[in-house]
């Protein structure tokens, strides 16, 4: 399975990454997105905020009761898996859940990067432990 | 040795006696004193992380509900209504709690535990809000609708 972020979510990934209790975001994401082989195996258990179809598009908690607990709204598609919004439920970025037209928007950029509209890809790095990110769009990918 | 110095060791072992002295009086911790006060809060925390055991799997059957087909009908939907007025319910009777367990004494030495029973109770009611929305706010907006079928 291939992962993506789009550019919305990535920007939101960068500013919550430069909190002090955040720092570790990538190698929590990179344990997350790692653990999970197929697409039952993120769509087990999980939340559907639209139709529970073939490409499902749902919320998932990443992080236990300790000081990182983080949820992503993740869109599967053909065998990809594209991240269209995160934000931290603990710390200095801490918010409530998305009410209904912040998730639209994060539907439909979700729905636009599986269309082939930019976002980056996501990358994971084994040797460090980490994501790395690369900017992608269906019909070149740039470095 | 001068009678400055005489003083100053007579002085240093009266204090050291008085101190030896005082010390045996005051005799052994209490072990049963001690024993209680960590059974109450051993109990404490075994209350707390059995209710988080229960959120957690209450809010794995909700996340398990999502994955039903809507729109729904009839008596089946009337069902979804009840869960989400009996979650409810629930929710408020968890905040009571929480409420409770941070002015209560018994829980003072369970700072972890709470922080997982509020984080679990935080995840159940998002994830209550969440099963209302999916099955009576999305079926009706237009603009979800739209969006749905491009999926």
């Amino acid at each position: 399975m291939n992962f993506f972020i789009t550019d919305s979510a990535y920007q939101e990934l960068l500013k919550i990454e430069k909190v002090p209790s955040h720092s570790d975001l990538r190698m929590e994401l990179y344990k997350f997105l790692s653990k999970k082989r197929t697409i039952d195996e993120f769509k087990a258990g999980k939340r559907v905020l639209e139709g529970p179809g073939q490409n499902p598009f749902i919320k998932v908690r990443v992080g236990g009761s300790g000081k990182f607990r983080m949820h992503y709204l993740l869109f599967i598609k053909d065998n990809k898996l594209y991240i269209s919004h995160l934000h931290p439920k603990r710390g200095r970025k801490e918010r409530e859940n998305l009410n209904t037209p912040e998730r639209k928007i994060a539907l439909r950029e979700a729905i636009a990067a599986s269309e082939g509209f930019t976002c980056y890809e996501v990358i994971l790095n084994s040797e460090k432990q980490t994501c790395d990110f690369k900017l992608f769009t269906k019909s070149k990918n740039v470095l | 040795m001068g009678t400055t110095l005489n003083n100053e060791i007579q002085n240093a072992f009266q204090k050291v006696t008085m101190a030896s002295y005082a010390i045996n009086q005051s005799g052994k911790p209490d072990e049963e004193l001690i024993n209680e006060a960590l059974d109450k809060i051993i109990t404490a925390k075994k209350v707390l992380l059995d209710k988080t055991l229960v959120i957690e799997q209450l809010n794995q059957t909700l996340d398990l509900l999502t994955w039903i087909e809507t729109p729904m009908e009839g008596q089946a939907i009337a069902q979804i209504h009840g869960i989400i007025v009996l979650c409810r319910q629930i929710s408020k009777k968890l905040q009571d709690d929480i409420e409770f367990i941070k002015k209560s004494p018994k829980f003072e030495y369970c700072d972890a535990a709470i922080e997982a029973f509020e984080n679990e109770v935080d995840e159940f009611e998002e994830a209550v809000e969440d099963v209302n929305e999916i099955f009576f706010d999305v079926p009706n907006d237009l603009e979800f609708i739209a969006l749905a079928k491009k999926i």
